[in-house]
């Protein structure tokens, strides 16, 4: 990636997390790129007309939100890596449709969540296994160094949860979707998410009461 | 939503708003039902209680992080590439223009060009460039570029350096063929030791196609762990985009490209380096461009070895230079002067100084001063090996060996090894535990035996259990009699869980008869990754046992039973299997039963599949059907 040296250095040191709100509702409706609305939208702009030096900002902008909703979802970081690079590269082919009808955050972790979901109905393997965890440990010390300051705990009984309570889990109660977007998003019910994700919470706290 | 009133504090009441709690934490009840739980939980404590649980459990999902680093980059490689197409939608057919004027070349295949002839100009032969694996990528390049990226490498890798570049022979070297001068130019740099490792020389180049002066190398080069400055400078003309003569082959390609060799390379021994951040640097002033004054303070809580790292102009007296006073006393306790320097690589003025000094504790002023010519980004003459280090650079010496430790872990790891099996015996048993997370992390066998010493007389159990995830991760067969002990006979559960999961990491059919009397344990978990583990095993010496397991008390231990019952497949456990199919109250068990006869694909589990196409369950049903047509075919 072409990053011309005396920016990079500030660059880099920049490019570090945001602010959220209280409620996970907040970072995903807000902004939470390092740059303030107007200037990412500059940004934007040029990576529209092919500028991959800004494609370049907002990938080190963004990549930590996509990583971890990849990383909680998908529970393997291997396969987490392949699918933010996929969101990216997505991203990148798709760029000239995005509209500033939303924040371009938004629209690139959709783009992320749609990834993952992609692979969670493509992945024949998991059909035949008892648990999306292929490594739990392996896992555990993933979560560990990509998120220090996460509760590994809470980690694990989510990357546990049986498929279809997690991604419901994660989406309402982390990412912050509501259930109609959720809904659209996995194709079922509202109340089918309601449903999923009162039994998602209950046995996660079941997993942390053990 | 039931309209009964359920807001007296008894019992029956009681499960009828622990179902609803959720839905009313998240305020989704119909009003009626709201205004019944609400009153219900004035009057009852337990479902009170009930409700602060959830909404501690929820709050706390809620305030997980939300942002992940992730241990490598992964930019896409794809974007640099499609990013210049799109700039320039003309440039393939000036290159393929360029290509026909271009004497000796046969034969043109989309964007291959074969070599023709043994040309006296070495000529390139252009297969289609690699874009897999891609460490690094600094293309595309414009004129008077110095572009420059870090990574580590955890350890030594085969790597791939494709380079186009500008070169031209030295006027008084034309005659004999050889010897040249690069203009735009890329070399790798260690980034602790601050030496050169590769560069793109002239005399290693070959023509890229087009101009003459388009040079290119291709070739794969051996790089120890540590971790590397990719550099490459560009000069005012000729350079993509801004061609003043033919362009090369793959012109969007100007600039460095490494990338790792192999169909089986294995990214994660790249991770991101950040110079600037690297913890060993206590102070910096870099990229010092013309007529600067910079100063910056800082204070040193104890007498620290410091290691210096200067680069700056100068022949005789200095032009571009940096020095330290005392803040109180402004006393000069380090100064950059010409004799304490050497060359810095490229012009003979690019001086450097690199060494290391005592500095007692106190507060201090780090100083550089830079005159109105050649500096960073505006080189007059060649740049200095490391461009970015224009300046000046104070860092922890001790630090910075630890740091060289840290990143030099394939050259030390004999020495990490040895320290980390010597603290699995640390009187504390944090300290322990640590080791042996490390020592899995490492994955060396030679620390098998100490491991498993651990794992039998470690007086703590965490400990012990996380010996038995090392020796997991480690996965060696020597392992299993130790944890066969462990997985029996361990007083504390976690430990025993953890040994039956390295056992089934391992694989070894040893392990099955413990295996196997693990399924009947005390502790649950126990006895679900049992089952998991002999899942893995796949030996069919297990499938009794695992039929029994069938009739666990543990839901989570008859589910994976079925699984592994299914891994296994084996066609004694068709009886059980379709008992649970038909009988057991847990969907999920019901479910991996169906799937696992379906695995087995035996005909007489049909009658009970088809009853089960009647289940409550549609996921039973579904599995249901998927094995009834394994067993047709």
């Amino acid at each position: 990636m072409p990053s011309v040296l005396n920016n990079s250095l500030e660059d880099i040191s920049g490019a570090v997390g945001y602010e959220t709100g209280d409620h996970p509702r907040a970072a995903v409706s807000g902004e939470f790129g390092t740059a303030p609305a107007w200037e990412e939208e500059d940004i934007v702009r040029r990576a529209q007309a092919g500028d991959s030096e800004a494609f370049a900002e907002l990938y080190e902008a963004h990549v930590g939100r996509v990583y971890a909703i990849c990383l909680r979802m998908l529970s393997d970081g291997r396969t987490a890596e392949e699918a933010t690079q996929d969101t990216f590269v997505r991203a990148w082919e798709a760029i000239g449709s995005f509209q500033f009808k939303s924040a371009f955050g938004t629209w690139l972790h959709r783009l992320g969540v749609n990834q993952v979901l992609t692979r969670l109905r493509s992945d024949k393997r998991r059909e035949s296994r008892v648990t999306v965890v292929e490594n739990l440990p392996e896992f555990e010390s993933e979560v560990r160094e990509a998120m220090p300051e996460t509760r590994l705990d809470l980690e694990s009984a989510i990357a546990l949860l049986p498929a279809g309570a997690k991604e419901v889990l994660v989406l309402h109660d982390i990412e912050g979707y509501s259930y109609w977007e959720i809904a659209e998003m996995l194709d079922t019910a509202e109340g089918t998410v309601k449903s999923r994700l009162n039994r998602a919470r209950r046995l996660v706290r079941e997993a942390l009461n053990k | 939503m039931s309209e009964q009133d359920f807001s007296q504090p008894e019992g029956s009441n009681c499960e009828t708003v622990r179902e609803l709690l959720y839905g009313f934490f998240d305020e989704q009840l119909s009003e009626t039902a709201d205004g019944l739980v609400r009153r219900h939980l004035d009057l009852c404590k337990g479902c009170t209680d009930e409700l602060m649980q959830i909404k501690d459990t929820v709050n706390a999902i809620q305030s997980l992080p939300r942002e992940a680093t992730p241990a490598r980059v992964l930019w896409p490689p794809q974007v640099a590439r499609r990013a210049t197409v799109w700039k320039k939608p003309m440039l393939l057919a000036a290159t393929l223009a360029a290509l026909i004027l271009v004497p000796g070349i046969a034969t043109i295949t989309g964007l291959r060009l074969l070599r023709s002839n043994d040309d006296e100009v070495g000529q390139y032969t252009y297969g289609s460039v690699r874009r897999e694996n891609v460490i690094v990528e600094l293309v595309g390049l414009g004129d008077d570029e110095t572009v420059a990226r870090s990574f580590t490498l955890t350890r030594p890798i085969d790597v791939n350096v494709f380079a186009l570049g500008e070169g031209g022979v030295n006027v008084f070297g034309l005659g004999e063929g050889q010897g040249g001068d690069m203009f735009d130019y890329g070399w790798i740099m260690d980034a602790r030791a601050r030496e050169i490792v590769w560069s793109m020389d002239y005399d290693d180049t070959d023509h890229a196609g087009g101009a003459a002066k388009n040079r290119v190398i291709d070739e794969v080069i051996r790089l120890d762990s540590g971790s590397y400055t990719v550099y490459f400078v560009t000069d005012g003309s000729h350079s993509y985009g801004e061609w003043n003569s033919s362009p090369p082959i793959d012109g969007e390609l100007w600039g460095i490209t490494l990338s790792g060799v192999g169909d089986g390379f294995d990214m994660s021994a790249v991770t991101a380096y950040e110079p600037a951040s690297d913890p060993a640097i206590i102070v910096q002033l870099v990229e010092i461009r013309d007529d600067e004054r910079r100063r910056t303070r800082f204070t040193l809580d104890r007498d620290t070895e410091v290691r210096i790292y200067a680069l700056g102009e100068g022949s005789n007296d200095m032009f571009d230079y940096g020095w330290i006073e005392a803040a109180g006393s402004g006393r000069v306790v380090w100064e950059m002067t010409y004799r304490s320097t050497d060359h810095a690589g490229g012009a003979e003025k690019n001086r450097r100084f690199d060494g290391t000094m005592s500095l007692p504790s106190g507060d201090y002023i780090l100083r550089y001063e830079s005159d109105g010519s050649h500096s960073f980004g505006d080189w007059n003459d060649d740049p200095p090996d490391d461009p970015a280090g224009w300046g000046v650079t104070i860092m922890d010496a001790l630090g910075d060996a630890m740091a060289d430790i840290r990143v030099q872990e394939d050259r030390f790891s004999g020495l990490a090894l040895d320290a980390l099996i010597a603290a699995l015996q640390d009187p504390d048993a944090e300290v322990r535990r640590w080791a042996a997370l490390g020592l899995g992390d490492l994955g060396d066998p030679a620390a098998v035996d100490p491991l498993l010493e651990v794992l039998a007389n470690d007086s703590d159990g965490e400990v012990r259990r996380w010996a038995a995830w090392a020796l997991g991760e480690i996965q060696d067969e020597s392992a299993v009699g130790g944890l066969i002990h462990a997985v029996t006979d361990d007083d504390h559960h976690e430990a025993r869980r953890w040994a039956a999961w390295a056992l089934g990491e391992i694989q070894d059919e040893g392990a099955v008869r413990a295996l196997g009397d693990a399924l009947a344990d005390d502790s649950h978990e126990v006895r679900r990754w049992a089952a998991w583990a002999l899942g893995e095993i796949q030996d069919e010496r297990a499938v009794r046992a695992l039929g029994e397991a069938l009739g666990d008390d543990s839901h989570e231990v008859r589910r994976w039973a079925a699984w592994a019952l299914g891994e296994i497949a084996d066609s004694r456990a068709v009886e059980p299997l379709s008992r649970a199919v038909a009988n057991d109250d847990h969907h999920e068990v019901r479910r991996w039963a169906a799937w696992a006869l379906g695995e087995i694909a035996d005909p007489r589990a049909a009658e009970a599949l088809i009853a089960a196409m009647e289940d409550e369950s549609a996921e039973v049903r579904r599995w249901a059907i998927w094995a009834l047509g394994e067993i047709e075919r």
